[in-house]
């Protein structure tokens, strides 16, 4: 609750953002979660949404959705649609966290990482 | 006397003389013949025979006398009667004459206007006396009944004249004066009214009455409708903030953001609704934003307020923005365009909305696939347009175009309308230059961590402005010159140098009110959001809440600078600080990037 909000401030409200959306589902990429990171495949075009064209140029370089939320100033629901139309034109790519497979088994052993965590607490 | 006595040759002579010529004659002869007798009787009868004699001689003398008295008065009698039947008939006569030929010349020379003693002139004047008068009289009295009608067709006809001119010309005058400025009507219409008779001069003394009350009443319920319609603003502003509040809460839910999205899309149509009545009853508009208002926020913020937003196609490349005061009117302007549009097409069909830059401003088109509009139709809307009207003028009980029209007038959009060619109606919104400006940066600045995701904080998000220093690896040491903003982290943070305009850079810009070198110069002004030049001490706040509630949430605001000095690690620096350790981080063309991408806006 700042007073910058004054100056930030945009007389656009979300669902126009979204065209009406409130919801990815869809088609999209269902496992877009929160820390997926994305890379921009091309540069932005004049015609496109400026949420779009923004999204395009931070993500030269690959950021998670929350960034891109945080840096855009839209909640992720809103980030997570811009990005499925994206997805869809092939405008970016998501690189997913690899997921820890039950077969593989933990990629890290937890009894490590208790030692790390309380190696750092004493420092 | 009355008789007429002309025609008497000689006077007859009186019975009473008749009958003494009468006895005298009769004693004459009668004398002699007595004496005779007398003398020649015998004497011894002598005396008898003279008194016999004597008695019939004196009874003959007086028969005579009688008999000529009478024959006299016979005659006198007659004559008289002659004379009398002789003037009852010039009296009928010239009665009739009187009746039948003047009495009817007089009217008609009355009800022509003539004067009816030239009439009476021109007839022979009558031999009888009494109808002489009698003709005299009535001529006078029909001559002042004439003068008197005359007078008062006179007057009817200047009562007539004033009455006519009352409703032509004067009425239309008062009403006028009395909405052009109607405190002061009452008192210079009564120096500038003309004299007039008095019935008039009430009759219009009672009508301005009567206008300048309704006057008043009209514009008390205007003032009342304005009032409230700002009230429910108000209410409908705090909603939106409070929900911009809450789907920035619910971001990452996505069941429960979809619904907040549709409780927000219904707040934003009713307060359109409110925007139009308050339009309309001449109050002031809801919101007013403090910097200029992209093209792409302008259409959407338009679009967001009608009931069918999925059926409007924005098209636009247009990076130019409207000055802060304009822009909520524009946006009401065009949502009643759009939602008149998509009102009168097909469900089916899209509504599009084009923007194009001009030399003589911004057009924005709106055409819809619908019925079209006939002859008339285009002319109401054109009046509409071409005539503001207010909740009290208001010609029918449509308002759309009407709102659009006191818009327009209010702020100099032009605003006319053509066939589409998708086959319904273009209606194309014209922008003056002087309502068209450079968009300023615009600040991005993360999320409160309120949202309960992470927040990433950037810095560099502060907008261009002179004297601040070059790109660079900003610390927490190198504040903003001057005032702190207010508790913000990210308004004390230079900014790196102001990048082009990506799309300023591309065309050459509009003639604009504020033209400014727009390629590669640095903003001159330093009155960037969030960097203020000067000592701004005045508290702000956010829209929908309270001064107090602001004051309350960041008391700082007040005592800025006494702040700062007490509590120099305060909170607000930190952000500052993991910004320098993020950006410390990067390599230096990042800067370049992030700026970048907040020039493009």
């Amino acid at each position: 609750m700042n007073t910058d909000h004054l100056d930030s401030e945009v007389p656009d409200r979300l669902y126009t953002v979204t065209g009406g959306r409130g919801d990815p589902g869809g088609p999209g990429d269902p496992a877009l979660d929160s820390v997926t990171l994305l890379v921009a495949e091309s540069e932005p075009a004049p015609h496109m949404q400026s949420e779009h064209a923004d999204i395009l140029r931070l993500c030269t370089r690959p950021t998670a959705v929350v960034e891109i939320s945080a840096e855009l100033g839209l909640p992720v629901s809103v980030v997570r649609i811009l990005l499925v139309d994206l997805l869809d034109t092939g405008a970016v790519v998501a690189r997913h966290p690899v997921p820890s497979t039950p077969q593989e088994g933990p990629r890290h052993d937890p009894d490590t990482l208790k030692q790390v965590l309380l190696a750092l607490q004493r420092l | 006397m009355a008789v007429h006595l002309s025609d008497r040759k000689r006077p007859l002579p009186r019975p009473g003389q008749q009958a003494l010529v009468a006895l005298l004659a009769a004693s004459a002869l009668t004398a002699p013949a007595w004496s005779w007798v007398v003398f020649e009787s015998p004497a011894p009868v002598r005396t008898l025979i003279a008194l016999v004699g004597g008695v019939a001689g004196i009874l003959l003398c007086a028969a005579v006398a009688t008999a000529a008295h009478q024959a006299a008065a016979a005659r006198i009698a007659r004559a008289h009667s002659t004379r009398v039947s002789v003037g009852a008939r010039i009296l009928e006569e010239e009665a009739g004459r009187v009746v039948d030929a003047l009495l009817p010349a007089v009217s008609q020379a009355a009800r022509e206007g003539r004067s009816a003693q030239s009439v009476l002139a021109r007839y022979p004047r009558p031999g009888h006396p009494t109808i002489d008068r009698l003709a005299h009289a009535v001529t006078t009295q029909v001559a002042s009944a004439e003068r008197r009608s005359a007078q008062d067709r006179e007057a009817r006809a200047e009562i007539e004249d004033e009455v006519t001119d009352l409703a032509d010309s004067v009425l239309p005058l008062i009403v006028h004066r009395v909405r052009a400025d109607r405190t002061s009507a009452a008192e210079t219409l009564a120096q500038e009214f003309q004299d007039v008779r008095e019935p008039v001069a009430r009759l219009r003394r009672r009508v301005l009455d009567e206008i300048l009350a309704a006057e008043r009443r009209s514009a008390t319920a205007l003032v009342s409708a304005a009032n409230s319609g700002a009230r429910i603003q108000a209410h409908l502003t705090t909603l939106l903030a409070q929900l911009r509040d809450l789907e920035d809460r619910y971001g990452d839910r996505a069941d429960i953001f979809s619904d907040l999205l549709r409780v927000d899309h219904n707040v934003s149509r009713t307060g359109r609704l409110a925007d139009a009545f308050v339009v309309l009853a001449q109050g002031r508009s809801g919101r007013r934003w403090t910097r200029p208002i992209i093209m792409e926020s302008i259409l959407r913020g338009a679009m967001g307020r009608i009931t069918a937003y999925r059926r409007v196609r924005l098209h636009y490349t247009s990076r130019v923005a409207v000055v802060g005061y304009a822009a909520e009117g524009v946006m009401q302007a065009l949502a009643e365009l759009m939602d008149n549009a998509a009102n009168f097409s097909a469900h089916g069909t899209d509504v599009h909305v084009y923007v194009q830059e001009e030399d003589t401003g911004v057009t924005i088109t709106v055409e819809d696939s619908g019925m079209g509009m006939r002859k008339r139709e285009r002319r109401i809307a054109e009046n509409l347009i071409a005539e503001p009207r207010t909740l009290a003028t208001l010609p029918g009980i449509r308002t759309g175009l009407a709102v659009v029209g006191c818009l327009a007038d209010k702020y100099g959009l032009k605003v006319s309308f053509r066939p589409s060619a998708r086959g319904g109606v273009g209606v194309v919104v014209l922008i003056p230059p002087n309502l068209i400006t450079e968009p300023r940066a615009r600040v991005r600045r993360p999320r409160a961590a309120t949202a309960g995701t992470p927040v990433v904080v950037v810095p560099g998000s502060g907008t261009p402005g002179t004297g601040t220093p070059p790109a660079g690896v900003p610390s927490a040491d190198t504040p903003a010159a001057g005032i702190p903003a207010v508790g913000t982290p990210s308004a004390g943070t230079p900014a790196g140098p102001p990048p082009p305009a990506r799309d300023a850079a591309d065309r050459p810009p509009l003639p604009r009110r504020d033209a400014r070198p727009g390629p590669a110069g640095p903003e001159p002004s330093g009155t960037a959001p969030g960097q203020p030049t000067g000592p701004v001490n005045l508290p702000r706040r956010r829209r929908g809440h309270t001064l107090a509630e602001a004051v309350r949430e960041n008391p700082e605001q007040l005592f800025p600078t006494a702040r700062r000095h007490l509590d120099p690690q305060s909170r607000n620096g930190i952000p500052t600080r993991f910004a320098a350790f993020r950006d410390a981080g990067a390599p230096p063309e990042e800067n370049g990037r992030d700026t970048t991408r907040e020039g493009g806006r």
